[in-house]
């Protein structure tokens, strides 16, 4: 007769199903993910798929073709090199026109399968400026012509990877230096709370522009100001977290057994903190991308002609009567983005730690 | 008690240096700011000039004392406007001061009641419509809230006549007399947007205290004797559920009186915020400086005073 498993994990999952609210957080950040992952097939002006006479394309996510006839010869071009050594020889040319060369040579077109949203992020159209939705552009489009609906897909990538890198970088430096000032107490214990003290003195969004606009606005720089600026909250967790954790015997007995130090700290000390690192990666997540918005919105985070929403709202607000959607549309896929992270980890939060 | 508040004030000495260290050294990242302020092509005397009028010249910790002697005497001046960055300071603070108490008073009569009747009445349709009003509320950014009621108010229905700030008169038509009420309608649309996360905030936090406290014995007790329910809940467990509430509006007014940058910048607000971004966007090394500093140095003072009124509000805390 099997046993029905009650691990501290398997409760986690239990007590997480039965919130509603979380559930629909995991649905949405599943949602944005998905829609992250697949945007170049979501919405771009290439074709998926793309099959002709002489060849057989994916223009949407590949950037050669994977077989091709060029005069009179068979080229896998995904597999080797050589189609595209002969292109660049005969026709001196650089990698990025191998595609158009190609298609060039494509020869009469037997089937293409076009993305739902036929147009990239970055497509101008100047011929159909700030129209309102239709059948063609679901959600419009802004004042250069371009789809929202397709900007908004594309920057859930942005969003998703400022909120990702933003919160690995913190983790990273958090956790260490968490680990460090619990576990050897102390003045090196002193030393880094008292720099956290001073990290958590400036308002985050105010310390994150400050570090942007002294480099230089753009998003690898938001990346990184923001790790830096974000990690005293995962090392003062972290600590807290070792200070009751180190007293207890399984720690004890692995230094009596002569484990070295990083071994008790990152073998068993870390996995006992890991729930609620879960709980502050998932919020700082919803901190992330709510941060990179406002900060684009102010024009000193990305740069055009990155799709950030906050960018979107940035360049659209000076129209936004009557062009209300030119930045409402991206507004709201901000709050579904941070609203999705919030649930999740809320959610988390309860499932993990019960007494909150 | 006065123990504690001067071991408080001690404490935050090395926090004020580290900030002012940090604020000075941000600036140092990016490079020469002459080179940064006058560009590539700038005339070499003129920049010798402004570097030795700048004291960039010197070693950096002479010129790290010098900034912060030049901050606390007001010799520290703006490379755009030329005027000191305390006359900009004293000129901008009263407009972030009103715009954070209103928000604050707004936040905590709305999050503070919500956070109540969805304590006391848990589970029912209030409560799960306020605690998704409160998500929604706290993932939504302010500049989206500020765009719709800039739509609405402004640019539709025409209830209130701009963004920025203007004449604090208002009109009301009685039929046989006209009168003028002083009152500022321009702060209402910002100090309700801004209001609006820690609103959110402080219900959830009200209602999660609440529901602590309504668990202890005394409350069993209070209902035992008999006492009305609405004495229990107002009197017995409000008050004791309001001691982190009161902790957390301190850090939220704290938090809005570094200049709630978003929501200033949509509605044009000539607060600290403002300031900040415009510095940022000039690059203007002392504004930015004197900006953050002077921001960061009311953040700690208020969280000095948060804390000290913690304890008071509540003996049981010492920090020691």
């Amino acid at each position: 007769m099997a046993v029905e498993q009650r691990t501290p994990w398997a409760d986690a999952v239990r007590r997480f199903k039965k919130n509603k609210m979380a559930i629909v957080g995991l649905i949405m950040v599943c949602f944005l993910v998905f829609v992250a992952l697949f945007a170049d097939v979501l919405a771009n002006n290439k074709p998926i798929v793309l099959v002709t006479e002489n060849g057989l394309f994916f223009p949407a996510v590949l950037d050669v073709p994977v077989y091709i006839k060029y005069n009179g010869e068979v080229y896998w071009p995904i597999f080797s090199d050589k189609f595209i050594e002969l292109v660049k020889r005969e026709k001196k040319v650089a990698y990025d026109d191998v595609m158009q060369i190609a298609s060039y040579y494509g020869g009469k077109v037997k089937f293409k399968l076009m993305p739902p949203i036929p147009y990239s992020y970055d497509e101008v159209n100047l011929d159909e400026v700030r129209q309102f939705c239709s059948k063609k552009h679901w959600l419009g489009t802004d004042e250069k012509g371009r789809d929202i609906l397709a900007r908004i897909i594309h920057g859930s990538r942005v969003s998703l990877e400022v909120g990702v890198i933003s919160q690995l970088i913190a983790l990273a430096i958090g956790v260490v230096l968490g680990l460090v000032a619990g576990y050897f107490g102390g003045w090196i214990d002193n030393l880094i709370m008292r720099i956290t003290d001073i990290v958590f003195a400036f308002p985050f969004l105010l310390f994150v522009m400050a570090i942007t606009s002294v480099v230089r606005p753009g998003i690898d720089v938001v990346f990184i100001a923001m790790g830096l600026v974000g990690w005293p909250s995962y090392a003062r967790l972290v600590r807290a977290q070792v200070l009751s954790v180190k007293e207890m015997e399984y720690v004890q007995a692995a230094v009596v057994l002569g484990a070295s130090t990083p071994r008790v700290l990152f073998v068993h000390i870390l996995p006992n903190v890991t729930a609620p690192i879960i709980v502050q990666a998932t919020l700082g997540m919803a901190g992330a991308i709510l941060a990179e918005a406002g900060l684009s919105f102010l024009g000193l985070g990305a740069q055009p002609p990155t799709p950030s929403w906050g960018l979107m709202i940035h360049s659209a607000q000076v129209d936004i009567d009557p062009y209300w959607w030119m930045s409402i549309f991206p507004g709201l896929a901000i709050a579904f983005a941070v609203l999705a992270f919030n649930m999740f980890g809320d959610g988390l939060r309860d499932a993990l730690d019960p007494k909150m | 008690m006065l123990a504690y508040i001067i071991r408080r004030i001690l404490l935050s000495i090395p926090v004020l240096i580290g900030v002012s260290l940090i604020t000075f050294f941000l600036t140092q990242v990016g490079g020469d700011p002459v080179r940064i302020m006058m560009g590539q092509h700038a005339d070499k005397d003129v920049i010798a000039q402004i570097r030795h009028e700048l004291h960039l010249d010197e070693p950096l910790w002479k010129q790290y004392l010098y900034f912060l002697h030049d901050f606390f005497t007001g010799k520290l001046r703006s490379f755009k406007t030329k005027r000191p960055v305390w006359d900009h300071l004293k000129e901008r603070f009263p407009y972030t001061l009103s715009l954070a108490i209103l928000s604050i008073i707004i936040a905590t009569i709305i999050g503070v009641s919500a956070g109540i009747i969805s304590a006391v009445k848990r589970g029912s349709w209030f409560d799960n419509l306020a605690m998704l009003a409160s998500m929604i509320g706290i993932s939504t950014p302010v500049y989206l809230i500020g765009l719709v009621f800039i739509l609405l108010f402004i640019k539709k229905l025409g209830w209130i006549h701009g963004v920025g700030v203007w004449d604090a008169w208002l009109e009301v038509d009685l039929g046989s007399i006209v009168v003028q009420i002083w009152f500022p309608l321009c702060i209402l649309l910002p100090a309700i947007t801004l209001g609006a996360q820690p609103a959110a905030f402080i219900a959830r936090i009200t209602r999660s205290s609440m529901l602590e406290v309504v668990k202890q014995d005394y409350i069993r007790t209070a209902r035992a004797k008999g006492v009305p329910e609405r004495e229990v809940v107002l009197k017995h467990a409000l008050r004791n559920a309001l001691i982190p509430v009161i902790t957390v509006l301190g850090l939220e007014f704290a938090y809005l009186l570094g200049g709630a940058v978003l929501t200033e910048t949509v509605y044009a607000w000539p607060g600290l915020g403002t300031m900040a971004v415009q510095a940022f966007r000039d690059r203007d090394i002392p504004m930015i400086q004197g900006t953050v500093l002077f921001i960061a140095f009311t953040f700690v003072f208020m969280n000095l005073i948060v804390d000290v009124l913690y304890s008071w509000i509540d003996p049981r805390i010492r920090y020691d």
